[in-house]
C-alpha cells in the first residue's frame, strides 16, 4: 500500500534503524537495546518483517520431526533444567540401542523425516553408542535428518574419550550427522550463567565447538534463553558473540529464542509466562539484529500456538515441527498438548497468509509441498 | 476518498469496506484500529475489572451444539447452586476487592422471573455495594417465557431487584451459523429485541461474538453490522468483546481452530468498525494473555475481569487464568498505565 514500507514509522529510533536496515547496514548493540525494550511493536515489526521478506518472501517453513532424549541422567544437574537426574534417582533412565532403534523405527511409519537427539551428560555412555546410535538411525530410513547433540555433550563426549572435539564431530559426521541444535548455548554472559547453569560448559567454550564444526562443514543452530535473570544488555551481549562468530564461519544456521519456564526447576521464571510485547521484541530485534543468520525460529509447544503463529509477522520463518515426544519441555509443564500435526502446522502459516514448505533442518525441501 | 484516508479521517466505514480489511497486512491495520483507538480514548490508560462469574447451574434446555459446559455435554455433573453458595462466592470476591458479579445459567426448565429476582435481591440485600452485570439476553427471553410474563415485565422487575446491566452475550448474530451451532437459543432478531427492551428500562449492556464457529469473513462483519445498528439506536453497549470459540469437548470438535493471527484481525477491524463503542475488550481467557496484551496496540482498550472461577471456558480445557497483579504487570509491561475500573468504566485505582 506504501512506496515505502518504512513511512508509516514515526518512532524516531526506529526509523534510523529502519534506514540501515533498508541499506543493509548492521544496526549496532544501542540499536539492539532500543529495540528490546520499545512499546512501538507494529513499527518494529515492520522492520523486521522487511528483513523477512527480503531473506524468505512468504516462505515458512515446518518439519515432520521427533525428539529423541536417550537419557536424563546428567551430571551437571542446572538449576535450570527439570528434565535431568542423578543415577539411581526415581525416573532416571538411558535407553539402549535397541529401544532407540525400535522408537525410530516405528516413528518414521507414521512420517517422520528428521530427529533431533539431545540428552543428558552421562557417564556410562562412551562414543561407541553414540556412533552406533547414529548409524542404526541411517540405517532405518537413509535420507533421515538428524540434528545431533549440543556443543556441551561434544565437549564432554571428547573429555570422557580423550579424543578431540574435531575427531569425535568427524565421527558423528561419519555415521550419519547432519547439523547441530542450538541448545547449551543458553546466556553467555558469565555472571548470569553462574546461577542458571554454574557447571555447564562456558559461552566462550560453547562458541569454540560451534566454530569447531562450523569449520567441518556442519551447519547449526543458536539458542538464548530468556525470562529468567536475564537483563536485555545480556541478551544483547548474547546476540554479539553469535553475529561475531557468524562473520567468521557462517556455519549458524538457525537461531531459536527459548521462553523459560520455571516449573519444577530451580531459577524462578521472570513471569509465569513471557508477555506477548517481550516475544516479539525478542523475536524482531533478532531478525534485525543477526542480519547474517539465515533462520529465526519459534517453537509453538514453548510459545503458545497463537504467539507462534503471530511471530510469522515479526521476524520469524520456522514454525520448527511437530515435536513428536518432546520430552524436555513437558517436563516443565508447558501447557500445549501434543497438537503439532502436519495439517496444523499448514494452517498455520496458511492462515498468516503465507506459503507452508516442509524442509528438513538443512531446509531441503520434502513432500510435494 | 479510499478506505485509508476514512479511517484517519475518523469516518465511518461499509460493511464491505470492513470485509476488505481483513486482508490488509497486520501492520497497517493494527496502526490504523490504534489510532481510531486514540480518537476515542487518548492516552495510554488500560483498565481492569475484579470481577467473578457465578455459573450458577448447567442445566439447559438449550444443549447448544457449541457449549461443553452445559449438563448434557456430559463433561460436568447437573449442578445448581444455592442461594447461600452464590452469596459465599460473592463474599470471596468482596474480599478480594472486587466490585462486580456475573450471574450467568443455563437456561433451566425450572427458573422462573422469581429465581432470578430472589438471587439479585439476596446479593444486593446481602452486599449493596456490588454490582451485578448479569444474565445475558437469551435468559431474559427463557425466564420470561416460563414466567408466563413480558420480556419487558422480566426486566423491569430484575431492575427493581437490583441488577446493574446484561452482558450481551451475543455469540454470533447470524442465524445461518446459530442453525447449527446453538439452533434452540434465541435468534439474532430475538436478541436485537431484548437490547432494545434494556434500553428502554434505562440499562446498559455489552456486546460480544463467538467466532471460529465456521463463519465467513463477510458473517463476521454481518455481526458487527446487526451490533452497530443497534448501538445506533440505544447506546447501551459499554463494550464489544470478541472471544474466539474453543470447539475441544463440544458437539463441534471438528471446528478449524482460529488462530492468533484471526484475533488479532477482528480486534482491529471491530475497532474501527464499531465506532460507536467506545470500549473494545482484549480476552485474554479465550486467547491467552500474550495475545491479549497485543491486543493493546491493535485497539483494544480494556484487559476486561480478573474473572474469578470462571467455568464454562474452562469446560472446554482451556487453563488460562490471571490475578490483579499479572493483569497490572501486563498492561505496564505494555507501556500502558493500568487502572482498576468500576462497571462503568469509571477509575477506582490507579496503579502507576
Amino acid at each position: 500500500m506504501n512506496h515505502n514500507p518504512f513511512d508509516l514509522i514515526k518512532n524516531k529510533n526506529l526509523k534510523a534503524i529502519a534506514e540501515k536496515v533498508y541499506e543493509d547496514i548492521p544496526v549496532d548493540e544501542k540499536d539492539a537495546l532500543f529495540m528490546l525494550t520499545t512499546t512501538d511493536i507494529l513499527e518494529l515489526g515492520l522492520i523486521a518483517h522487511f528483513v523477512r521478506k527480503r531473506l524468505h518472501g512468504d516462505i515458512a517453513y515446518y518439519s515432520l520431526n521427533m525428539n529423541l532424549n536417550y537419557t536424563n541422567v546428567c551430571e551437571l544437574r542446572c538449576p535450570l533444567c527439570a528434565f535431568s537426574r542423578s543415577e539411581g534417582d526415581e525416573g532416571a533412565y538411558t535407553m539402549t540401542l535397541d529401544e532407540i532403534e525400535k522408537r525410530i523405527r516405528d516413528m518414521v511409519l507414521s512420517g517422520i523425516e528428521e530427529v533431533h537427539i539431545v540428552g543428558g551428560l552421562n557417564p556410562k555412555l562412551k562414543i561407541d553408542y553414540f556412533e552406533e546410535m547414529l548409524k542404526r538411525i541411517k540405517s532405518i530410513k537413509q535420507d533421515i535428518f538428524i540434528v545431533a547433540f549440543t556443543a556441551v555433550e561434544y565437549d564432554y563426549f571428547a573429555r570422557i574419550n580423550n579424543m578431540t572435539v574435531e575427531e569425535v564431530l568427524t565421527r558423528m559426521k561419519d555415521a550419519g550427522l547432519g547439523a547441530l541444535p542450538g541448545g547449551g548455548s543458553e546466556i553467555f554472559e558469565p555472571e548470569i550463567r553462574r546461577v542458571i547453569a554454574p557447571k555447564k560448559i562456558s559461552g566462550e567454550r560453547w562458541l569454540q565447538v560451534m566454530k569447531i564444526a562450523h569449520g567441518l562443514g556442519l551447519k547449526t543452530n543458536a539458542t538464548l534463553l530468556y525470562n529468567h535473570i536475564e537483563k536485555p544488555r545480556d541478551i544483547v551481549h548474547h546476540l554479539l558473540q553469535v553475529r561475531k562468530l557468524q562473520e567468521e564461519t557462517g556455519g549458524f544456521k538457525t537461531f531459536v529464542p527459548l521462553p523459560y519456564h520455571d516449573a519444577g526447576r530451580g531459577v524462578t521464571a521472570k513471569r509465569g509466562q513471557s508477555t506477548g510485547f517481550d516475544d516479539i521484541r525478542l523475536f524482531a530485534a533478532i531478525r534485525i539484529f543477526l542480519y547474517n543468520v539465515p533462520h529465526i525460529k519459534a517453537l509453538w509447544m514453548y510459545l503458545g500456538e497463537k504467539m507462534a503463529q503471530t511471530l510469522l509477522y515479526f521476524g520469524v520463518d520456522d514454525l520448527g515441527g511437530t515435536y513428536h515426544h518432546e520430552k524436555v519441555v513437558h517436563s516443565a509443564g508447558a501447557a500445549t498438548p501434543d497438537m503439532g500435526s502436519e495439517l496444523r502446522l499448514k494452517q498455520l502459516i496458511e492462515n498468516a497468509g503465507m506459503k507452508a514448505v516442509r524442509a528438513v533442518a538443512s531446509y531441503e525441501m520434502r513432500g510435494n509441498s | 476518498m479510499n478506505l485509508k484516508e476514512k479511517i484517519y479521517q475518523g469516518k465511518r466505514i461499509k460493511s464491505e469496506e470492513a470485509v476488505q480489511l481483513f486482508s490488509w497486512n497486520i501492520f497497517e491495520l493494527g496502526m490504523a484500529a490504534d489510532f481510531r483507538r486514540g480518537l476515542v480514548l487518548p492516552g495510554d490508560k488500560v483498565g481492569f475489572i475484579v470481577d467473578r462469574i457465578i455459573n450458577f447451574t448447567n442445566i439447559c434446555e438449550a444443549s447448544c451444539a457449541f457449549c461443553a459446559f452445559h449438563a448434557r455435554a456430559g463433561r460436568i455433573e447437573p449442578y445448581e447452586l444455592t442461594i447461600d453458595e452464590i452469596l459465599s462466592k460473592v463474599e470471596e470476591l468482596v474480599q478480594i476487592g472486587g466490585t462486580q458479579v456475573m450471574l450467568q445459567g443455563g437456561l433451566h426448565p425450572r427458573h422462573t422471573i422469581d429465581t432470578y429476582t430472589d438471587m439479585v435481591k439476596a446479593i444486593k440485600d446481602n452486599f449493596p455495594s456490588v454490582y451485578l452485570h448479569s444474565f445475558s439476553p437469551a435468559e431474559l427471553i427463557h425466564v420470561s417465557r416460563k414466567s408466563g410474563i413480558t420480556l419487558d415485565e422480566t426486566i423491569k422487575q430484575l431492575k427493581e431487584a437490583g441488577l446493574g446491566s446484561v452482558p450481551g452475550a451475543s455469540d454470533i448474530l447470524v442465524d445461518r451459523v446459530r442453525g447449527y451451532a446453538c439452533p434452540k437459543k434465541i435468534s439474532s432478531a430475538e436478541w436485537q429485541e431484548v437490547m432494545y427492551s434494556l434500553s428502554l428500562h434505562g440499562l446498559k449492556s455489552s456486546a460480544t461474538m463467538t467466532f471460529g464457529m465456521g463463519e465467513t469473513v463477510e458473517e463476521r462483519v454481518e455481526h458487527l453490522k446487526v451490533i452497530r445498528d443497534v448501538q445506533d439506536r440505544t447506546g447501551i453497549m459499554r463494550a464489544f468483546i470478541p472471544w474466539s470459540f474453543s470447539p475441544f469437548n463440544t458437539d463441534m470438535e471438528d471446528m478449524a481452530l482460529s488462530t492468533g493471527i484471526d484475533y488479532l484481525k477482528i480486534i482491529a477491524v471491530s475497532r474501527i468498525f464499531l465506532d460507536n463503542i467506545v470500549h473494545i475488550q482484549a480476552g485474554w481467557l479465550t486467547e491467552g494473555l500474550k495475545m491479549a496484551q497485543i491486543a493493546l496496540k491493535m485497539g483494544a482498550s480494556d484487559m476486561g475481569g480478573v474473572l474469578m472461577e470462571e467455568a464454562v471456558i474452562k469446560a472446554t480445557g482451556m487453563e488460562n487464568r490471571t490475578n490483579m497483579a499479572e493483569l497490572i504487570d501486563i498492561i505496564k509491561n505494555a507501556g500502558k498505565i493500568p487502572f482498576q475500573r468500576d462497571s462503568d468504566y469509571r477509575e477506582v485505582k490507579t496503579f502507576s
